[in-house]
């Protein structure tokens, strides 16, 4: 017996798949959390197999996922889409989710993709669609690596969008020493894009504090 | 290479005898990918390349090792660009 737990909204077409999935054979639906302490208490107790998440919530795993800051979830973080396109794919694997599922079709080929993601025999990773793409799971759902102050200044200028060129204005320093700073920053935090560091630096400012 | 505009650099020549710092980082992809490498050995010296190039070195790349060769851009000892092409992916 799978124990999922779900967190979203009760009502629209999440709550219908919730329903659904509620009634099949395999599963045991623990609840419904519908705000996001709640659904961080569930996930602290850890006592579920799989949480269930519409993709509209996919910050707040997100958040979830910083605030816990484990490297591999227990249990698995499962997105709930009315259709799987692969921006949606994308998107949900840089937020910490493990696996993905569709409220279109049957329910039971729902229940037993959520089976294969609990068991570790499906990942997002292992979509078509992502191969090719350098891209880890989580990738937004952490905090940086910083060695030092500079290493902190340098992750803030450039989540603040300035050039290598503005950046070496502002610190004063060679163009050279950037760029150097920028790869050690890169390379430390397993990061391939200049952009991504950008952009996780500039996330991480929103994260509500889950303690 | 173009004699008129490479002059080949005695083996004497060190790299600190160039820049202040030996590592240097290529950016590519539309400035999205920072590779570092650094310089081995300074094998020519440019005069008015066209595409403002001042040096050719020997290159190693710091991780995920490989060698290659770089065009280097320099100006008070500090690389201002580079462009480098990679020869060897395991030395």
């Amino acid at each position: 017996m799978l124990r999922i737990q779900a967190a979203g909204p009760t009502a629209g077409q999440f709550g219908s798949f919730v329903r659904n999935v509620d009634s099949h054979t395999s599963v045991e639906l623990t609840g419904l959390s519908s705000t996001a302490t709640h659904t961080a208490e569930i996930l602290k107790s850890g006592n579920i197999d799989a949480l269930i998440f519409p993709f509209e919530w996919a910050d707040v795993v997100r958040t979830l996922e910083v605030s816990r800051g484990a490297p591999k979830p227990d249990p698995a973080l499962i997105v709930v889409a009315e259709r799987l396109s692969p921006p949606i794919l994308v998107r949900s694997l840089a937020c910490g989710f493990d696996g993905a599922v569709e409220t279109q079709g049957d329910v039971d080929h729902a229940v037993q993709k959520i089976h294969k993601v609990v068991a570790g025999d499906w990942t997002l990773e292992s979509e078509p669609s992502m191969a090719g793409l350098d891209l880890r799971r989580g990738l937004l759902a952490r905090e940086l690596i910083i060695e030092d102050i500079n290493d902190r200044h340098i992750a803030d200028l450039v989540g603040t969008g300035l050039t290598d060129d503005d950046i070496a204005l502002v610190m004063g320093w060679s163009i050279q020493k950037v760029r150097n700073r920028i790869e050690n920053l890169l390379a430390t935090n397993e990061l391939a894009y200049r952009t991504q560091l950008a952009v996780i630096r500039a996330s991480l400012l929103k994260v509500p504090d889950f303690s | 290479m173009n004699d008129e505009v490479f002059r080949l650099l005695p083996e004497a020549v060190a790299t600190d005898d160039i820049v202040d710092d030996p590592e240097f980082t290529e950016v590519t992809r539309n400035g999205e990918v920072y590779t570092l490498f650094r310089i081995v050995r300074f094998t020519h010296e440019a005069t008015d390349h066209p595409e403002g190039w001042t040096h050719l070195a020997n290159v190693v790349r710091v991780r995920n090792s490989a060698i290659g060769v770089a065009l280097l851009r320099i100006e008070n000892r500090v690389i201002e660009d580079a462009r480098v092409t990679i020869s060897n992916n395991s030395p």
